[in-house]
């Protein structure tokens, strides 16, 4: 289980892992800290919509829809080996 | 569309909230909550009143009150917008904050979701720091228990120092035991403090950067059932997918207008007979109790006419339209058409949360126009309150219809006949949608620069509709009351029309007058003096509209008994109505200023004249143009 860093907009959907930062800016991310996406949340990268932006996040028990502009700048710590969306949000 | 009294109509424009206590000891408790808990659910089950409640947040944009007894005691439940923090960025979150800040509430009772607990005690962390009567409501335990979470309710009410009370509100469980806490709550005085509240203050206030939320709740919820995602993800795969997720949103639309159609056909006819009926008893009646002419022919002919032809008109598809649309809105389906057409949204650098205030622009304008408090930023509210008026509402949908029925889909017979006229319905509601577009756009690149700010969205979990509730909710609720409001706009409309076609200047009636002045034109827009006055005269309310047209055509200066479909299109043929009149009378409809009511809900959402303005003239040049190109196209190809 090797962790690493990247983007968040960069996870496959599929894959899990904790938000390690929040670099956005303002009114939104004030909303995006309101809707769980605070340090240490686990995170987990569901599904991208048809047209591949937004994406769909899960948070804390529910999915978040948040675009990759975004998504671009919350780091996350990425855990190996998706699930598929089918389990619980991480909590170890 | 959150049509209710509350939300809708000339109610959308609320001037603010008085508590209104019916004794001096009532008790007045708030509803708070994050978004989409079941909130509005729990305020009717606790009140029996009807307020509208969706699968979707955002659902609820003002507050709204209701009265209940339990036990001797009475109360006043304040349902607030659902924020999903205290620290304000939204027009809706502003109202809750202003509320719970205002410390005119006695208790605070905030609903959470048990499926995602976690999440919500944000909230409670914060409005515990604001006030010590607090109730905290863990709803949707039965979700929960299908999902195989469990939560320890008991260590966790240790843990917050305040009652916490378990609840499936839907099923109606636990509310008397909110009641008991609501009691004990305010037995509480303001000033003291419990140990266990102090703790809390000590151990969870912390930066909200870190997760006070998760140690909270560290080691209170299990989830038993790894797999309960499972399902929904199944469901997302189809409802989102890259190749499903929009052709399955077409057919949905195709579905509905078409059931809308064939369903509404019968019914309506039935009415038309029975209202025709009913009106010869009404004049005997009249006639009888000794009502002179002149009021009389008034009432019948003016009145009775245009009201019950509304009726006969309007009821069935909204009968029918509205429970299907509540079923997709009641079943979590509606926030994923956001998320599927974000995109083209941002691409018009708009926001995604728009499909969702054009979705209750179906409903009625006004409900659209208030609705668009959901979308954060001010820019992107405001071209999603421009645009809303490109969705045909209510008032026009059923002219839509009743003009598709007559001129494109009288041909064929039974199922091909209304299937067509489903496919011919869908292309001018994607016409509205792609003015939408395109205006949306229009406005970002000249006055309404910039760029697209966001979109966060929660995409609930899929819900079973409750059917028995919906239909009751929506025939019930939103179509009586959407009903109620054509009525009374057409009513003291069918007198004013009715003493303009009966007036005459020098042997013609006011009515012709005006419309032959209109008439260089409508020419223009291959309509006629006669549709232009309508449309006209049918600010009010869009239902109107066909009315005054056919009473117009009408010399006698009356709307005649039309029973059916044949006999109008008759009637229209013979004051040279051709296929091209019908589309450009389609069209305009679709694209025109929006009614009376849109507009005064606009200029009290955006606070300006200047933006109202805006408002109505930008549909009214736009469907004035396109109809003056579609005429231009269509003459000089007939002569091809």
């Amino acid at each position: 289980m090797g962790e690493r860093i990247c983007r968040l907009a960069s996870m496959h959907p599929g894959q899990r892992g904790r938000i390690a930062g929040l670099h956005v800016a303002g009114d939104i991310g004030q909303r995006l800290r309101d809707m769980g996406f605070v340090r240490g949340a686990g995170i987990e990268c569901v599904y991208a919509s048809p047209f591949g932006d937004p994406v769909a996040y899960f948070v804390k028990g529910t999915l978040i829809a948040v675009r990759n502009g975004d998504a671009e700048n919350i780091e996350v710590e990425v855990e190996d080996g998706g699930t598929g969306g089918m389990k619980k949000d991480g909590l170890k | 569309m959150g049509l209710s009294n509350v939300s809708a109509g000339m109610g959308a424009i609320d001037t603010g909230l008085e508590i209104k206590k019916k004794r001096e000891n009532d008790l007045v408790v708030a509803l708070a909550g994050n978004p989409n808990v079941g909130k509005s659910t729990v305020f009717n089950v606790m009140t029996g009143l009807r307020q509208h409640t969706g699968n979707w947040a955002g659902k609820t944009v003002t507050n709204a009150q209701g009265y209940a007894f339990w036990g001797e005691q009475g109360y006043v439940l304040v349902d607030i917008p659902g924020c999903y923090s205290l620290h304000t960025r939204s027009a809706e979150e502003e109202v809750a904050k202003e509320f719970i800040c205002s410390g005119v509430a006695d208790v605070v009772v905030v609903v959470c979701d048990a499926v995602c607990l976690e999440r919500n005690m944000g909230l409670v962390l914060q409005i515990l720091e604001l006030t010590e009567r607090v109730v905290v409501c863990v709803n949707l335990m039965d979700e929960a228990e299908k999902k195989h979470i469990r939560i320890d309710l008991q260590g966790l009410q240790e843990r917050l120092g305040v009652p916490v009370i378990g609840t499936a509100a839907r099923e109606g469980v636990g509310i008397e035991a909110v009641y008991r806490a609501i009691d004990e709550a305010a037995g509480k005085a303001g000033n003291k403090e419990n140990g266990a509240g102090e703790n809390r203050k000590k151990g969870y206030r912390k930066k909200q950067e870190e997760d006070a939320a998760a140690e909270l709740c560290r080691g209170l919820i299990r989830y038993e059932d790894a797999g309960y995602l499972g399902p929904d993800r199944k469901k997302d795969k189809i409802f989102t997918g890259k190749k499903t997720a929009i052709p399955i949103l077409f057919l949905l639309l195709l579905g509905t207008f078409w059931l809308t159609i064939v369903g509404a056909n019968y019914p309506s006819e039935l009415l038309r007979a029975f209202f025709s009926f009913l009106e010869g008893k009404l004049m005997e009646g009249l006639l009888y109790v000794g009502m002179p002419e002149t009021f009389r022919e008034m009432l019948i002919y003016g009145v009775y006419r245009v009201v019950t032809w509304i009726v006969a008109v309007m009821l069935p598809p909204m009968a029918i339209f509205f429970p299907l649309f509540t079923i997709m809105e009641d079943s979590g389906y509606l926030p994923r058409v956001a998320f599927n057409l974000d995109k083209c949204f941002r691409r018009c650098h708009a926001c995604g949360k728009q499909s969702l205030t054009m979705a209750m622009g179906f409903g009625c304008n006004a409900a659209g126009v208030v609705g668009c408090r959901i979308i954060d930023s001010p820019r992107e509210r405001l071209i999603a309150i421009i645009t809303n008026s490109f969705v045909p509402c209510n008032g026009r949908f059923p002219t839509l219809i009743a003009i598709i029925m007559m001129f494109f889909a009288g041909g064929v017979a039974g199922i091909g006949s209304s299937f067509a006229a489903a496919l011919i319905l869908a292309g001018f509601i994607m016409l509205g949608i792609g003015m939408t577009f395109l205006v949306s756009w229009l406005l970002s690149v000249t006055v309404l620069k910039g760029m697209p700010s966001s979109f966060v969205l929660e995409l609930p979990p899929y819900r079973r509709p409750q059917i028995g509730r919906v239909i009751v909710r929506s025939v019930c609720d939103r179509t009586m009351f959407v009903l109620g409001r054509a009525v009374a706009a057409a009513a003291p409309a069918g007198i004013v029309i009715w003493i303009l076609a009966n007036i005459r200047i020098y042997d013609r009636t006011m009515l012709s007058c005006l419309a032959d002045a209109l008439n260089p034109f409508a020419d223009l827009m291959g309509l006629d003096g006669v549709i232009l006055l309508a449309f006209i005269l049918g600010m009010p309310a869009n239902e109107i509209v066909v009315p005054i047209m056919l009473m117009a055509y009408l010399s006698q200066g009356t709307l005649v008994e039309i029973s059916d479909r044949h006999v109008l299109k008759q009637l229209l043929a013979d004051n040279g109505w051709t296929w091209i009149t019908a589309v450009s009378t389609m069209l305009f409809s679709l694209i025109h200023w929006p009614c009376a009511t849109t507009c005064m809900t606009i200029r009290k959402e955006t606070g300006s004249l200047k933006w109202t303005l805006a408002s109505l003239l930008i549909p009214s040049v736009l469907g004035c143009i396109l109809c003056m190109v579609f005429n231009f196209v269509a003459r000089h190809l007939m002569f091809l």
